[in-house]
C-alpha cells in the first residue's frame, strides 16, 4: 500500500472514531489520482492539512456542494412537521422542516434513514418514510441576494409583528416550529414566511449574513448576536422597539421561551457578539 | 483602528466604531477574531464552542 493511502487510511480512522456514521470514501484505480469523496467542506480542510504536500496527489470531492451531482436526488417532507437528525439512529432532534422549506437533497443513505441536506445549510438525517421523491430543486426557493440581504416593500414592523407572533413558544435546542424552537430556527421561520426567503439555519452562519451595524446605529428589524454566559456560542435574536424602548425579541435559552425584553435585561444574560441588517426596504 | 492577527501577524484594520465582543476576520488568513477590547484595539482567535 503506498504511503499516500496509508496516510489517508489514517485520517479516515480518526473521523471514523468521532464520527460513528461517516460518509466518506476513497476510490483507487490504477494510472489515476486517488480519488476521496467526503461530506464537507470541513472533511476536505482537515484532509489537505492532515495530507500536506501529498494533498496536490488526490483529487477531493465534496458531497454537499451544492455543485456536485448527487444520484439520489430530491425529496420533500410529507407531513407539517418533520424532525431531522444528528445521526441516522434518528435520537438527537437537529432541526424540524416544513413543506413551505422547499426541498431537500438527498446525499446518502443508511438502512431506513436518508442524509438530507437543505438550502439553508441543513446536513441531517431523517427517517426515509417521512419524505416522497420531489420534482422541485431549490431553484425554486427564494434566497439572499448576494450581498447578503433581502430586499422588500415590507417595513420591519410586519416582520416584528411575525416574530411577535412566537412569544412563549417553548425553547428546544434544534425546535422550528410553533410547539418549540431554537433561536436561529425562530429568525429562519420568521424570515421564511415575511420575505419568502431562506435564510441559514445556524445562528454561526446568520452572523454573516446582511450588513454589519453598531448598537448606535441599530434599528427595528436588525439581527443582534449574542453568547450565553462563557462560552462562544452565537445566540441570535430580533432587535425591536416597545413604548420607545428597544427590546429583544428571541428564542431564549436562559428563560426557555420566546420573550420579548428590554436589551438591558437581555444583556444581564448574554453578552454582545454583533448586529447585522438583512432587510433592506425597496419602494413597493 | 488597527492590530495584529494572532495567527498569522498581518495588520488587522477594524471599523472605527467596532465594538467589544465583536466578531472580525482576518482578511489574510481568514480566522476569525474576538474583540477583547477596543481602547486600545485587543483581539484573540474566536473558537465558536459546539452546542
Amino acid at each position: 500500500m503506498s504511503n499516500l493511502r496509508q496516510e489517508v487510511d489514517q485520517v479516515f480512522d480518526t473521523w471514523r472514531a468521532q464520527t460513528p456514521h461517516l460518509i466518506a470514501s476513497v476510490t483507487e484505480e490504477s494510472n489515476t489520482p486517488l480519488s476521496i469523496t467526503v461530506l464537507t467542506h470541513k472533511q476536505s480542510k482537515q484532509l489537505q492539512d492532515a495530507l500536506g504536500d501529498h494533498a496536490s496527489e488526490i483529487r477531493i470531492t465534496v458531497l454537499s456542494h451544492p455543485e456536485t451531482e448527487t444520484p439520489l436526488g430530491f425529496v420533500s417532507p410529507v407531513a407539517p412537521i418533520t424532525a431531522l437528525h444528528t445521526s441516522p439512529t434518528l435520537d438527537k432532534l437537529t432541526t424540524e422542516i416544513h413543506p413551505q422549506d422547499g426541498s431537500l437533497r438527498v446525499l446518502a443513505n443508511h438502512e431506513e434513514a436518508i442524509l438530507v441536506q437543505g438550502l439553508d445549510g441543513t446536513l441531517a438525517w431523517a427517517s426515509s418514510a417521512a419524505f416522497q421523491p420531489s420534482k422541485d430543486t431549490w431553484s425554486s426557493l427564494g434566497v439572499l441576494e448576494n450581498d447578503g440581504r433581502v430586499r422588500s416593500a415590507l417595513s420591519p414592523q410586519e416582520l416584528l409583528r411575525e416574530a411577535r407572533s412566537y412569544l412563549n413558544t417553548p425553547y428546544i435546542l434544534g425546535g422550528r416550529s410553533r410547539k418549540r424552537i431554537d433561536c436561529s430556527g425562530f429568525t429562519s421561520l420568521v424570515f421564511r414566511d415575511v420575505f419568502d426567503t431562506v435564510l441559514p439555519r445556524h445562528s454561526t452562519d446568520q452572523r454573516r449574513c446582511g450588513k454589519r451595524t453598531t448598537q448606535a446605529k441599530c434599528r427595528p428589524g436588525d439581527l443582534i448576536f449574542a453568547r450565553l454566559g462563557a462560552k462562544n456560542i452565537p445566540h441570535v435574536g430580533f432587535l425591536a422597539e416597545q413604548a420607545g424602548d428597544t427590546t429583544v425579541i428571541h428564542a431564549s435559552q436562559r428563560v426557555g421561551f420566546v420573550i420579548e425584553e428590554p436589551i438591558e435585561d437581555f444583556f444581564g444574560g448574554y453578552r454582545f457578539m454583533g448586529m447585522r441588517r438583512i432587510l433592506k426596504r425597496v419602494a413597493p | 483602528m488597527n492590530t495584529d492577527c494572532p495567527e498569522c501577524g498581518t495588520d488587522v484594520t477594524a471599523p472605527k466604531d467596532v465594538e467589544a465582543g465583536e466578531i472580525l476576520a482576518c482578511d489574510n488568513c481568514g480566522v476569525e477574531l474576538d474583540v477583547v477590547s477596543t481602547s486600545p484595539l485587543q483581539v484573540m482567535v474566536f473558537e465558536e464552542d459546539e452546542k
